[in-house]
């Protein structure tokens, strides 16, 4: 279990509840619920199944299981399952994709990718 | 120096030979003081801020979840401990804070265990354990508008928590944080979908992760959702307040003494 400090909070967006706007944040993210517009966390994301994102979307680390309409980018580990649905460009480090996953746009991996796209 | 203060209802007959009991116990600790008593037409802030005048240094309520909210509330912005026995027929805040019900409350008063919690301001009132909804017809926003939250469904139900509520569960192989530490300068914010099957299940039990939207915040923003709708709020169960409200977290701002058996 990770401990929250003072720079670093916990968030569950469950089901049924939809965020509009910008969410930044400094620890792990579970995302049931719909998000719209931009999504920022310095740590992990875990997109659950039934889970919408239509926001480009910045995580240390990440697991989806739900649908994204927007980019990824990836410091670490992506880690994309069977019921994903991913719709936009990705870039990371490194990616594993589960049989039954779908993904329409580019894919870029590697670590000077990531620091070109932060750097933009 | 000690000041007791007694609940109203204490002055009913059944509670006479409790009450004998605990100011006997009290003089064997040796932590008697002096004793004052709510009624109708006294109000509990008052009668603090009197003690405080008079000396005291620890002020402790006799009562149930009601005045014990009330205590809390009133002592915010003064340098005193508070304790608490409870007494009375709904207590369940005495458990959070780890003091059993009546005579045993006495030997955890003795042991001055201290320790110091959040509280929340909103639009000039102040609760330290729960902030409920009244009505799903909410939205919540971020500091400076940020980003919005809403509700897609009305069988929701919208709380504020300093202390872990019961029924939340969460799942031990999340890598989550701890949520629900009233002295981490956060409260949580919790959406539950009662309209979700599972939910109808395990809320008579437990519940789980995924069912809840939990979100920590230091400051955020509630409003009506729909115009001309009136959306009222509970603080700690006993006062009534109108959305749109701004809640901001004090962190570690009263003293209250605590039980080994404490939830935090």
């Amino acid at each position: 279990m990770f401990k929250k400090t003072d720079d670093k909070t916990e968030s569950i967006i469950g089901p049924s509840t939809k965020i509009d706007g910008n969410f930044k944040s400094n620890g792990n993210v579970i995302v049931a619920g719909e998000i719209i517009g931009k999504f920022v966390t310095t740590q992990a994301l875990r997109v659950e199944e039934g889970a919408r994102i239509s926001a480009d979307i910045e995580a240390r680390e990440a697991v989806i299981a739900g649908e994204i309409n927007g980019n990824l980018l990836i410091e670490n580990h992506l880690d994309i399952l069977s019921s994903a649905k991913i719709q936009g460009d990705i870039k990371t480090i490194s990616i594993s994709v589960q049989q039954g996953a779908s993904i329409n746009g580019k894919c870029t991996m590697g670590g000077s990718s990531i620091n070109d796209k932060k750097q933009e | 120096m000690y000041f007791y203060l007694y609940d109203s209802f204490l002055q009913e007959k059944r509670y006479i030979k409790k009450l004998a009991e605990i100011e006997g116990r009290l003089i064997d600790l040796m932590i008697q003081g002096k004793i004052i008593k709510l009624n109708i037409l006294s109000h509990i802030k008052e009668l603090i801020y009197s003690a405080v005048r008079a000396g005291a240094e620890t002020v402790v309520v006799l009562g149930d979840d009601k005045t014990i909210s009330q205590a809390i509330a009133s002592v915010v912005n003064l340098d005193i401990t508070l304790g608490i026995i409870p007494l009375g027929r709904k207590n369940s805040l005495g458990k959070l804070l780890g003091i059993p019900k009546g005579l045993k409350a006495c030997e955890i008063l003795a042991k001055r265990i201290k320790e110091r919690i959040d509280v929340a301001r909103v639009n000039g009132n102040y609760f330290a354990f729960c902030l409920k909804a009244l009505s799903p017809y909410i939205k919540i926003f971020s500091p400076d508008n940020q980003y919005c939250l809403s509700l897609l469904s009305p069988k929701m139900e919208v709380s504020v928590y300093n202390f872990k509520p019961s029924g939340v569960k969460l799942k031990a192989n999340q890598p989550m944080a701890d949520f629900f530490i009233p002295q981490d300068g956060y409260m949580e914010l919790v959406v539950k979908d009662l309209s979700c099957p599972i939910n109808k299940i395990l809320f008579k039990k437990k519940g789980e992760i995924g069912s809840y939207t939990i979100l920590p915040f230091k400051h955020i923003r509630l409003e009506p959702s729909v115009l001309k709708k009136d959306v009222r709020l509970l603080l700690d169960g006993y006062k009534i307040i109108k959305a749109p409200v701004e809640i901001d977290v004090l962190a570690g701002k009263i003293s209250v003494i605590v039980g080994r058996e404490r939830q935090f």
